[in-house]
């Protein structure tokens, strides 16, 4: 192996080098690997030792994503999430009639090589999970920034069951530096589907590499999300949930709303009520949920986007440090970052106002809005970019489809079969 | 109250360690030590094991007391579709 790929989580029988474990790995038989309802009873086990805390299998984990994972892995919501985009998920047992003269079956890809971006580690385990459900295997570049989540899971699996082992030798977990162009090639070449998380830069070098000519390529790239709120129809629980969505991983997330519009004016009864819930949650939840430690040009940044905001005109609500800030703007200034709980509210009076503000790559438009805005506002916000418009609360939780993209047919080739005697 | 009421109550004074005394049909996560967001996950685990009720996500996280769970264990069980 290259001395500087850094084996992580290594299968059962690896190859020599890196190339040759990826090789042995995309060549292992799977026709007479477990099938996808084995598949998804382990990862519910899996689930089921995340919450029983079996085995020091939270340490390393961030505590905010343990309450994700462990529901994400729930047989009941996988189901779901495969359910959603597939309309015959039996197919992937066995060839299913879709109507009179066809039948459906649905395969694994081969091998899913996942590049993982540093900011939301427990992005890996969302896609790896997907991916081992359908029944590919699955080849996991960790970014040298975050720790490693994986190893933790993949033990645990290996010794929960038959199929946890075969779903865990299933998987290579490795670390490179993002330089390493020989680890890169090799990844990449040996990829039948690439999934690529994180910035602009690291998801157009991956985009960049050398693959085959049928990879399937998912790109989960840099996203912007918001919100839009009438203050006429929300509760003040899903304020409190609003804010979480925007606290709990410091905006890091593509899926954490950074302006959130809301309907009225300053000094309207409507509206001031709701910024005082807001401001309220704000406190609170930043409190309940531990934010990474800031370096010097974080807080720097947040000082000077206060003041940015303030000579724009802006009205400025704060904490006594640099916890939280909601700026109050007649219109999104872009030069200031929303990141580290940092969130402009742009008071809207019609919806009109809000669409040339949605950003072509919008991704999370989270919303509270009555019946017939909420028709109008997603068909128009939809059409500019917007690929989700979830309740408060459920802004960061990874749902199919992503981005847009629905991963089930990404991760599964199709397969037709025409019935016998047609 | 309800056979539902009365078996999630002792369900949760058992998952929080807490006297079923202290759950009242206004509790909610965040009232009683324990019921956290990871224990809001483990509490809808319980409840799948229990009353064979799987709470999707979406549902859990509106769950804003114990009245509201015991509404959505005896609706109709939705299908996964």
């Amino acid at each position: 192996m290259s001395p500087a790929v850094e084996p992580v989580w290594t299968p059962a029988s690896p190859g020599t080098d890196f190339a040759g474990q990826l090789a042995a790995l995309r060549s292992a038989p799977r026709q007479a690997s477990a099938g996808v309802n084995e598949r998804l009873a382990a990862l519910h086990g899996l689930s089921e030792a995340l919450l029983s805390g079996a085995g020091n299998l939270r340490e390393g984990l961030p505590a905010d994503g343990l309450a994700f994972l462990s529901a994400f892995l729930r047989e009941d919501n996988l189901r779901s999430l495969i359910a959603r985009e597939v309309p015959a998920p039996d197919a992937l047992s066995q060839f299913v009639a879709i109507g009179p003269r066809k039948s459906l079956r649905l395969l694994p890809r081969g091998l899913v090589c996942h590049w993982v971006a540093g900011n939301v580690p427990l992005l890996a385990v969302f896609s790896w999970a997907v991916s081992a459900a359908l029944g590919n295997a699955n080849a996991i570049r960790l970014s040298s920034r975050q720790g490693d989540v994986m190893s933790p899971l993949l033990r645990s699996l290996a010794a929960q069951s038959p199929v946890g082992r075969i779903i865990s030798d299933e998987t290579l977990v490795v670390t490179f530096d993002r330089n390493h162009t020989e680890a890169q090639h090799a990844m990449s070449l040996a990829a039948d589907v690439r999934i690529a998380w994180g910035g602009r830069d690291a998801v157009d070098a991956i985009r960049g590499l050398p693959t085959r000519w049928d990879c399937e390529d998912v790109v989960f790239g840099p996203r912007m999300s918001m919100a839009v709120i009438d203050p006429a129809v929300i509760k003040p629980t899903a304020v409190t949930r609003l804010v979480t969505d925007i606290v709990i991983f410091d905006q890091l997330a593509c899926s954490s709303p950074q302006v959130v519009f809301v309907k009225g004016v300053p000094d309207e009864a409507g509206f001031d009520a709701f910024m005082g819930l807001f401001q309220e949650a704000f406190a609170r939840q930043s409190a309940a949920f531990r934010r990474h430690g800031l370096d010097f040009a974080e807080t720097f940044r947040i000082s000077l986007d206060r003041s940015r905001a303030i000579l724009s005109g802006g009205t400025v609500l704060r904490d006594g440090g640099t916890q939280w800030t909601v700026a109050i703007m007649a219109a999104p200034a872009d030069g200031i970052d929303c990141a580290n709980r940092f969130v402009q509210v742009v008071p809207y009076q019609s919806l009109d106002e809000i669409y040339p503000f949605v950003p072509e790559n919008a991704q999370t438009c989270v919303v509270q809005l009555p019946p017939q805005d909420l028709a109008a506002f997603s068909e128009q916000a939809a059409w500019r970019g917007v690929c989700r418009f979830p309740n408060p609360g459920e802004g960061n939780h990874f749902e199919n489809p992503w981005d847009g993209i629905g991963l089930v047919s990404r991760l599964t080739r199709f397969v037709v079969r025409s019935e016998a005697g047609r | 109250m309800s056979e539902t009421n009365t078996k999630l109550k002792a369900l949760m004074a058992d998952l929080f360690k807490c006297s079923p005394d202290e759950l009242s049909d206004s509790t909610g996560p965040g009232d009683i030590n324990g019921w956290d967001s990871l224990g809001h996950v483990s509490l809808m685990a319980e409840i799948q094991k229990q009353f064979g009720t799987h709470i999707p996500v979406e549902d859990a996280i509106e769950v804003e007391s114990i009245a509201d769970i015991v509404k959505i264990i005896d609706r109709p069980q939705e299908s996964h579709a």
